[in-house]
């Protein structure tokens, strides 16, 4: 029986380019180790018991490029190992600190079994290279995965220089085949960050869809025919999908919100603040507490009084939650086909490391919605927007408004008191290097080792995180660090390019610090795409 | 707090600091401590002394007391749960949860410093090539631009003058000006609600003493985002007026009169379809 509508489920991975070989630990790196401990395995744990199975099942996912450059990158790969030794070290002791206490020693049990399982699937299983599991589920048909800008810059306030669009999407589109081994057919607009025009670029790329907040459709010109249900064909080309806001309001809401009942993991109680112990204070970063991963209590209510986690309560609790939610999208889509003529697709795009990072139930969540999706009933099925324009191409045209899906729905997350300053560096920056490219059309030997260089510099740079976190205020220092470092090494190096006089030893030591896209070419910042 | 025991109740008085609460019974008890929590103030404060209160009574009781389980070492300092207030709307939501990503330790905690790497003084921005002027829109009815100028180009009156414009039919309108004080800077431009906009310029020269203004750089474009849903329906794709509204509103949009916008708008300090041009663009 044909479904009446359709679910796709969009989540976007992605976390900004941190390697610090320079230092034998770094506290920001664990950024990573964190999403890849609590999101990226425990989702293909989730996704490759499905496949076991014979479920069927659909999701898309946006892997950045830094991301993947991270999860190929050795140094790392390696530190995740010791990140891995580390805790199950701190859990030996954990053990025997907690030994005979029924409330927290079932938790700590919990946590080793989970690290020693998650470290074992990582060395036998992945290889350490957690990409190349992602791209078999890719190739075996069950993932759509999407690509984003080269470092997640933000495009609406890029687009003054438009070679930078050209080159975060070069980029993009050359790192995504390399390590995946099929150009991309969708991308993931950083923060759903949309400008009229963009459309048009996306097209050179071969870029056939692309993600929109609500309103990038509901205001769109002139009315969409089907609100959000259905894409919308750009005067670019691409088709543009919408976040459908009844969804995700079940997941986001403070009131209705999943993530929020009290059965699940509380985010803010850890170990590395409530244990004083040296097993657990050998994972401090430079003598100051920081999270471990190691939280043993439930959310319990609003106050501060937690109660200890039980993981067999919480798991029981996800699987009322997707029954829920499954059963809201099945009304849903009895309202939508009572008046819309086409079947409906309702597009549920999340950040990936709300699932299990933040929300530590949420790959469990999306587990038990897929399974009873694909049993318990057959009036929603899920899809990618890939399998969507295919079967159903005949869009409505249409121009959707500048717009993004963070607060406020606009730029001012990226572009406000606290983080204003970095525009002219930005845009002086970019007009130098496209002049560069001018230049220099075909630069050898050194000078195309530092415009290279240059070029890895400013993408770095454009990275949206930097003002992001700026904004929001929780890293402050280590963004602002790293944007003032990636603008002076792009000037001392396009300076260098332009001289003719290198400092090599400087070029080699930045060039192993700042490593990802091996196969750079500077030449990606110029009006084409260049892949 | 009924069901407390009269030991808890105890102990939450000696907390709020009150006196000759040793020989009280409960209900008494419950009546000073609830005079008490009144005088202090707002309810959530007394919710949160409560709960603090409350956690101080379980920790005579190990096993039920996070973070002293059995055989911990005792904590230098009390442990802190933070319980941060709920986002008010989902949009806050899903940023306070992309800045969990970022979390290294609980909100307000010292950042770990690192040595400067390669004698690099980043500190020390490069020289912007001068000159540079950028518009660049931060959300409906705001505007930011930034210049660089050579110092000779300030003369000694500093009659520079920073202008927004726009074509209104073969008219140049002028929606916002600013005094250009130094070399570099920005300003955010905040344009009222209620004008067809297309293109924005941003204008940069001097007026001469007949009253003219001479453009010296003339930069934009920039567009003015749209916070209102199209009024215009294609014909082959049309839709009647009830089911968009039907399905603006179910999508989170939000009407006001005639006029369709986006929920999210909500959030802002002017209330439901507040036009944001009106509201601080600095925050």
């Amino acid at each position: 029986m044909e479904p009446k509508g359709y679910f796709a489920l969009v989540l976007h991975a992605h976390l900004p380019f941190v390697r610090h070989p320079e230092h034998a630990r770094f506290l920001e790196e664990d950024w990573f180790f964190e999403a890849l401990t609590e999101t990226y395995l425990p989702l293909l744990d989730v996704f490759e018991g499905l496949a076991r199975d014979g479920v069927h099942f659909r999701v898309t996912l946006s892997l950045t490029p830094p991301l993947l450059s991270m999860m190929t990158d050795p140094l790392l790969q390696q530190r995740y190992l010791n990140y891995l030794d580390e805790r199950l070290e701190a859990l030996a002791g954990e053990q025997r600190r907690t030994a005979g206490d029924t409330n927290y020693h079932p938790v700590v049990l919990f946590y080793t079994e989970l690290f020693t399982r998650l470290r074992k699937r990582f060395v036998e299983q992945d290889r350490m290279d957690v990409s190349q599991s992602f791209r078999r589920l890719m190739e075996a048909g069950h993932l759509e995965i999407i690509t984003c800008g080269a470092t997640h810059g933000y495009f609406p306030l890029l687009a003054v220089n438009e070679e930078s669009i050209y080159a975060q999407l070069s980029m993009a589109v050359r790192t995504h085949e390399r390590i995946l081994g099929r150009k991309p057919r969708g991308i993931w607009l950083p923060e759903c960050g949309y400008k009229p025009g963009v459309d048009r670029i996306m097209k050179e790329f071969g870029i056939e869809f692309f993600i929109l907040d609500s309103h990038g459709l509901l205001n769109a010109e002139p009315r969409p025919r089907y609100g959000v249900h259905r894409p919308i064909r750009t005067p670019g080309g691409p088709a543009a999908f919408a976040r459908d806001y009844e969804s995700s309001k079940q997941v986001w809401s403070a009131e209705e919100g999943y993530p929020g009942d009290h059965l699940y993991r509380e985010f803010y109680r850890d170990a590395g603040f409530d244990v004083h112990q040296p097993h657990i204070e050998k994972l401090r970063h430079a003598g100051i507490a920081t999270f471990t991963g190691l939280k043993y209590h439930r959310i319990t209510g609003k106050t501060t009084w937690k109660e200890p986690y039980h993981p067999g309560w919480a798991r029981d609790r996800a699987a009322e939650h997707a029954g829920h939610f499954l059963f809201n999208r099945q009304q849903q889509v009895q309202w939508l086909t009572s008046f819309l003529d086409r079947p409906p697709v309702i597009l549920a795009p999340y950040d990936a490391e709300l699932f299990g990072h933040w929300w530590f139930e949420g790959p469990q969540w999306i587990d038990f919605l897929l399974r009873k999706m694909a049993y318990d009933q057959s009036e929603v099925k899920a899809i990618t927007p890939a399998e969507y324009i295919d079967w159903f191409g005949d869009l409505q045209p249409a121009s959707p408004p500048e717009c993004s899906w963070g607060a406020g729905g606009y730029h001012e997350v990226w572009l406000n008191g606290a983080n204003d300053w970095i525009y002219p560096y930005l845009h002086d920056a970019a007009e130098r290097m496209s002049a560069l490219v001018q230049r220099f059309p075909d630069a050898q030997g050194m000078q195309r080792w530092a415009l290279d260089q240059a070029a890895r510099e400013l993408l770095l740079a454009q990275s949206s995180d930097w003002a992001f976190i700026m904004k929001t205020g929780t890293s402050v220092e280590y963004a602002v660090r790293r944007q003032k470092t990636h603008i002076h090494r792009f000037d001392r190096l396009a300076t260098m390019a332009e001289s003719g006089d290198y400092d090599e030893g400087y070029l080699r030591e930045v060039a192993a610090r700042d490593s990802p896209f091996p196969d750079m070419d500077y030449r990606i910042f110029q009006t084409r795409p260049w892949v | 707090m009924k069901t407390e025991t009269i030991e808890a109740l105890r102990a939450l008085a000696k907390k709020l600091g009150l006196t000759g609460y040793s020989k009280l019974r409960k209900d008494a008890l419950l009546k000073l401590i609830a005079n008490q929590e009144r005088k202090a103030g707002a309810k959530s404060a007394t919710k949160s002394r409560y709960a603090s209160a409350r956690t101080v009574t379980k920790q005579k009781k190990p096993r039920r007391t996070p973070g002293k389980t059995a055989g911990a070492t005792p904590a230098k300092q009390p442990p802190v749960a933070t319980v941060t207030p709920a986002p008010q709307n989902a949009a806050e939501a899903e940023q306070r949860v992309e800045s969990a990503k970022y979390a290294f330790a609980l909100p307000g905690a010292q950042e770990p410093t690192y040595a400067a790497d390669l004698s690099e003084d980043i500190d020390r921005l490069p020289v912007i090539r001068e000159p540079l002027l950028c518009l660049l829109p931060q959300k409906p009815g705001v505007l930011h631009g930034y210049w660089v100028l050579p110092a000779a180009s300030l003369d000694a009156e500093r009659s520079v003058r920073l202008r927004l414009a726009t074509y209104v039919g073969d008219r140049l309108a002028i929606l916002g000006e600013h005094p250009v004080p130094s070399e570099r800077g920005h300003w955010y431009f905040h344009v009222e609600e209620g004008v067809e906009f297309g293109a924005v310029y941003l204008q940069l020269g001097r007026y001469r003493p007949d009253g003219e203004f001479v453009s010296i750089i003339e930069r934009g474009v920039a567009r003015i985002p749209n916070l209102y849903a199209s009024t215009h329906t294609d014909r082959r794709w049309w839709v009647s007026d009830a089911q968009f509204r039907t399905m603006y509103r179910r999508a989170g949009g939000l009407e006001r009169g005639k006029q369709l916008g986006w929920a999210d708008s909500a959030s802002s300090p002017g209330g439901p379809l507040a036009w944001p041009g009106n509201i601080s663009s600095q925050r």
